[in-house]
C-alpha cells in the first residue's frame, strides 16, 4: 500500500495519470489555500472553510509523504522516516499548515504563504529550475558576488561625489545603486551634479551586462534540462514501443 | 487480482472507520471514561497492515476535529498514528500476527499515548479535553503531582480503557474476518540502516 502511496505521490518510474491528477490536485489546493490571505480584516465563512478544508488536505499529504519516505530515498531504513520532518521542505510544508490550526502565535501567520512551496515540489517546470540552480549554484554564486562587488562600487563613487543632500547615507546610495542597475529606478533618489550623472550613465551601461548575466545562466540551464527531459521521454516512448 | 485486493482494503478500512466513530458515539453518549476512537485503527494495522491504520485513522481524526472538537484537535492525530504504528507493527512476528505481543503493544502504547496525549493538550489549549479526564486530572493534582504528570495520568486512566476494549475486541474481530480479508502474513522490508547510505 505504502508503494502504491508512493508512486501516487511521487510518480516512481514512469510518470502514470493518477500521479499526474495527484500533482495537480495538490497544485491547486496549494493556490487555493492562499487565497484567503488575499483578504484584510474578518474573514467570511466560506474563506474560513477553504484555509480549514485545504489545510487538512496538505496535512493529509504532508502525513503521506512521511508514510513513503523510505521509498522516496529509495533506502529502507528506519532512520528516514526520523528524517523526513527535518527535511527542508517538509518543515516548511508543516510551517505552512501549523499557524492555521492555532498551534502557533498569529505572529506565525504569514509562514501561510509557505505553502506555495508545494508548487515547487509537485510542478516539473519548477523542479526543472530548481535543478539548474543546484547545477549552476558555483556559477550563480560568482557572478552574485560580481554583481554585489558592482553594486558597492557604484554606491561608494556616488555616495564619495555627490552632495550629502542627495545621498545621506550610504545605504542610500546602495539602494539607489541596487534600483538603477537592476533599471526598477524608482526615482526618488538621482544624482544631480553633472559628473554624478555621467557616473550614473556609465554605471548603468555596464551594470546591466553583469546584472541580466543570471538571466542568461538561467535561461540556458532550463533549456538543457529540458532537452534533457525531452530525450529521456523520447528514450522511454522508444523502448516502450520496443 | 487488483480487484481482490482493492475489496479487501476497501472493506476493512471502512469497518476500522465505522468502528472507530460507532464507539467514540456509544462513548459519547453514555459517558463511558474511554475514548474508544482507536480500536478500527488498531483492527486496520493488525489485519491488513500499519498505513491502512494510519489512513483511516486520519479520516476518524478528521470528522472528529471537524464535528466534535475545534479543527487544531487534528494534531492528536499523533496518538492515532502511534496506535496504527505499535499495534501494526509489534504485533507481527517474522510477518506473521502473534497475539502473546498484545500485552507488550498495548502497555507501551498506554504509557507513550498518555505522555504525548498530554504534551499535545498542554500545547494546544492548556487543560483537559473531556469531563472524565477533568476528574482524573483533579485526582492527580490532589494528590500533589505536576500539571503535566496530573494530565498524563488522567489520559493514561483513559487509554488503559481504550485498550482493554481494544485487547478485547480485536482478536475477537480478526477471527470473524474471513482469510481473504486480511493479510495473514505481512512483513515490511525495513532495517536500521544509516538513511544516507548510497545502495
Amino acid at each position: 500500500m505504502r508503494e502504491q502511496i508512493c508512486n501516487v505521490i511521487y510518480g516512481q518510474g514512469k510518470k502514470g495519470h493518477s500521479n499526474v491528477y495527484y500533482d495537480w490536485f495538490i497544485m491547486a489546493v496549494a493556490i487555493l489555500s492562499v487565497v484567503p490571505l488575499m483578504f484584510r480584516g474578518e474573514q467570511s465563512e466560506l474563506m474560513k472553510a477553504i484555509e480549514s478544508i485545504t489545510v487538512y488536505i496538505l496535512f493529509f499529504d504532508y502525513i503521506l509523504r512521511w508514510m513513503t519516505h523510505d521509498f522516496r530515498m529509495k533506502n529502507h531504513s528506519i532512520w528516514a522516516f526520523f528524517v523526513y520532518p527535518f527535511t527542508p521542505l517538509a518543515l516548511m510544508d508543516i510551517a505552512g499548515i501549523l499557524p492555521t490550526l492555532g498551534l502557533l502565535p498569529s505572529s506565525f501567520m504569514i509562514l501561510r504563504i509557505l505553502r506555495l512551496v508545494k508548487l515547487a515540489q509537485y510542478s516539473q517546470s519548477c523542479r526543472r529550475i530548481m535543478n539548474v540552480f543546484r547545477d549552476q549554484s558555483k556559477t550563480l554564486c560568482s557572478v552574485l558576488i560580481i554583481a554585489i562587488a558592482y553594486i558597492f562600487i557604484s554606491a561608494l563613487v556616488m555616495f564619495v561625489h555627490e552632495p550629502a543632500d542627495n545621498f545621506p547615507t550610504f545605504f542610500d546610495a546602495l539602494y539607489w545603486a541596487t534600483t538603477a542597475l537592476t533599471t526598477v529606478g524608482y526615482g526618488d533618489i538621482y544624482p544631480s551634479t553633472q559628473i554624478g550623472r555621467v557616473i550614473s550613465m556609465v554605471s548603468s551601461l555596464l551594470g546591466i551586462a553583469v546584472i541580466a548575466m543570471p538571466a542568461g545562466i538561467v535561461t540556458a540551464g532550463f533549456m538543457e534540462e529540458l532537452n534533457k527531459d525531452l530525450a529521456d521521454r523520447e528514450k522511454e516512448d522508444k523502448a516502450d514501443e520496443e | 487480482m487488483k480487484n481482490r485486493t482493492f475489496r479487501k482494503y476497501a472493506v476493512i478500512m471502512l469497518i476500522g472507520i465505522a468502528l472507530n466513530l460507532g464507539l467514540y458515539w456509544i462513548a459519547h453518549v453514555f459517558h463511558l471514561p474511554a475514548w474508544l476512537d482507536t480500536t478500527g485503527t488498531a483492527f486496520a494495522a493488525v489485519t491488513l497492515e500499519p498505513t491502512a491504520g494510519l489512513v483511516i485513522g486520519y479520516i476518524t481524526n478528521l470528522f472528529e476535529s471537524n464535528a466534535v472538537y475545534a479543527s487544531n484537535s487534528i494534531v492528536y492525530y499523533a496518538i492515532t498514528a502511534l496506535c496504527a504504528l505499535l499495534f501494526g507493527l509489534l504485533m507481527r512476528k517474522n510477518g506473521k500476527i502473534s497475539w502473546k505481543r498484545l500485552p507488550l503493544a498495548s502497555v507501551i502504547y498506554i504509557v507513550m499515548s498518555a505522555f504525548l496525549s498530554a504534551a499535545i493538550s498542554l500545547w494546544r489549549t492548556g487543560v483537559t479535553n473531556s469531563g472524565w479526564e477533568q476528574k482524573f486530572f483533579e485526582i492527580a493534582r490532589a494528590n500533589n503531582m505536576p500539571v503535566f504528570i496530573s494530565m498524563a495520568f488522567a489520559a493514561g486512566v483513559l487509554k488503559t480503557a481504550d485498550t482493554i476494549v481494544m485487547c478485547v475486541l480485536i482478536p475477537i474481530l480478526y477471527k470473524v474476518v474471513p482469510k481473504d480479508y486480511k493479510n495473514e502474513y505481512y512483513k515490511e522490508n525495513l532495517t536500521w540502516k544509516s538513511p544516507f547510505a548510497v545502495k
